[in-house]
């Protein structure tokens, strides 16, 4: 027998010795655990799948510029070209260019929005963008893992700035605002149902109270927070007021006197909405829509109706111009039924951009349909 | 952006760990334990050794051979336990004695384990290890040489000697 082999043989045994299996997993999630609670330190650069690793001096660079200087060396890449902004323009997280939307393009946008209801309006867009970009995500099957995190952030940190931006807007543009947090919670959270835990949690929002409670109210039911449907009707019978106060030489002083006190009487109503008691103030708020609904149908026979397509309020009538069908015009009271369709081109507007949008306004109904509001 | 990068380079650097945890994990388990002679003990020194280990990934610096990186840590980590049991009292050792291997390996296994184990737990240590990464995990003199901080000469002479031992040990 050959001794020498034999004893190597008998060592060879030891080959199969192995961590158990739940020693294994344990020293793994521990090492992990480890490694993400002392991440890698700044300028260190891995080589992935490679057995070496190099450290670069000073950190990562752009042109040979250290880290405190990207800023200035994107806007150098900006004046050389724009080539690297725009093509970052189409990316989504996980993208390369990705942060270069987000932080320098976004950045750039801003800078440009001036006023609070500009700014306002560009966050919501952004919103908008980031849900855009979270569908792409979905389509692909990517909204997951690391990447659905990022976006998941991204959409909380969009919120956050459009709520942030609201808070100085006026009415017509923090509701539409609103609506547009609430509809990016409730969308996003709809693509990743999946995985709960990407799911964006409203009180982990940075926003203002009103705008959490209306998100959860929303997301606890379909219809709009009342908050929400308290705003937009304040602003739709003020919007109407104004306009009856202005329009005094168009119409008859009887009849002005009679829209004007259903519109006084909506707007009591609406004020006087206790957002504690949710169903009374529902109904409150339904009985001065519907009030709002008689005025505006009066209104829109009387000429041809502008409006606004975000809020869907009338913020202008062109007497010289009366609606095709509707003869019976400005009796002050025409009630609740379906008047005719009045069509309305236009119109201006609130940030003084046109809109070419055709809208078929049903007089008492659409209204709310344009503004995507249901009671 | 900054942020992003580092955060890529996080995922990247994990992802180079867990790597070389799943390729050597075992391997520095066994140096460990035919080292220690304990099990618990040699599951400690592997853990220890892989933290060691990411404190070279996170720190950036230059790893040309990652297989003997790790065996060098293991062994520098087993050299500072052998310096700690010296200071520690005879109850303590006692408890920290020899003890069977995975309680999750079938018993005639871990039988057969124990006795190699065993056996050349009468070896000295430095026997012990050169056999261990010869016969076992096969490698060259030249390499171990490499990461014991001994010449591929003495790596071989000591392999020499030690086979001849173990022979004496199993067939006398």
């Amino acid at each position: 027998m050959n001794e020498e082999k034999n004893t190597t043989e008998y060592l060879h045994s030891l080959k199969d010795i192995s961590l158990s299996e739940s020693s294994r997993a344990r020293i793994e999630k521990e090492l992990l655990a480890h490694a993400q609670f002392h991440p890698v330190r700044e300028g260190v650069r891995v080589a992935a799948g490679s057995r070496s690793i190099r450290q670069v001096q000073g950190s990562t660079s752009l042109f040979g510029l250290r880290l405190t200087f990207m800023p200035l060396a994107l806007l150098l890449a900006v004046f050389i070209s724009g080539g690297v902004t725009f093509a970052a323009q189409g990316t989504v997280p996980g993208d390369a260019l990705y942060p270069v939307k987000t932080e320098f393009n976004e950045s750039v946008r801003s800078a440009f929005a001036i006023g609070a209801n500009a700014e306002t309006r560009l966050q919501t867009k952004l919103l908008a963008e980031r849900l855009e970009e979270a569908g792409e995500l979905q389509s692909e099957n990517r909204l997951s893992g690391d990447i659905g995190v990022n976006m998941k952030t991204a959409v909380e940190s969009q919120i956050e700035s459009t709520a942030s931006a609201a808070t100085d807007a006026d009415t017509a543009t923090r509701v539409v605002a609103t609506e547009a947090i609430i509809n990016a919670v409730t969308t996003f959270n709809a693509m990743v149902e999946n995985d709960t835990s990407l799911a964006i949690a409203v009180d982990a929002l940075d926003v203002d109270t009103n705008t959490k409670t209306a998100i959860s109210t929303s997301l606890a039911s379909n219809p709009i927070d009342v908050a929400v449907l308290k705003n937009s009707t304040e602003t739709r019978a003020t919007a109407l007021k104004n306009l009856l106060v202005t329009s005094s030489a168009e119409i008859s002083t009887e009849v002005r006197t009679a829209l004007e006190a259903k519109v006084d009487t909506a707007l009591a109503l609406v004020t006087d909405v206790s957002l504690e008691a949710e169903a009374e103030a529902r109904t409150q708020i339904t009985e001065a829509s519907n009030l709002l609904g008689e005025v505006e149908a009066a209104l829109t026979t009387m000429g041809t109706a502008t409006i606004d397509t975000d809020t869907g309020t009338i913020i202008d009538i062109d007497f010289s111009t009366p609606p095709p069908a509707e003869p019976n015009r400005g009796d002050g009271e025409t009630q609740n039924q379906n008047q005719s369709d009045t069509t309305t081109t236009t119109d201006v507007d609130v940030d003084g951009s046109v809109d070419t949008d055709i809208i078929n306004v049903d007089a008492d109904a659409s209204l709310e349909a344009t503004s995507g509001i249901n009671l | 952006m900054a942020y992003v990068s580092r955060y890529m380079k996080q995922k990247e650097a994990e992802q180079q760990f867990l790597d070389a945890y799943h390729q050597f994990g075992d391997a520095i388990f066994r140096f460990c334990l035919v080292k220690v002679s304990n099990q618990e003990l040699a599951e400690d020194i592997t853990q220890e050794t892989f933290i060691k280990y990411w404190q070279y990934l996170r720190d950036g610096k230059e790893i040309t051979n990652t297989r003997s990186l790790l065996y060098t840590i293991a062994n520098n980590a087993a050299k500072d336990w052998y310096k700690k049991k010296k200071a520690v009292s005879l109850d303590d050792r006692m408890e920290v004695g020899k003890e069977p291997i995975a309680v999750e390996t079938p018993a005639e296994v871990q039988a057969a384990y124990n006795e190699v184990l065993d056996t050349i737990s009468e070896l000295e240590e430095g026997d012990r290890e050169v056999l261990l990464l010869t016969h076992v995990e096969g490698l060259p003199p030249r390499e171990i040489g490499e990461m014991l901080g001994e010449s591929a000469n003495t790596i071989s002479v000591r392999l020499n000697r030690a086979t001849k031992r173990l022979k004496k040990l199993l067939y006398v």
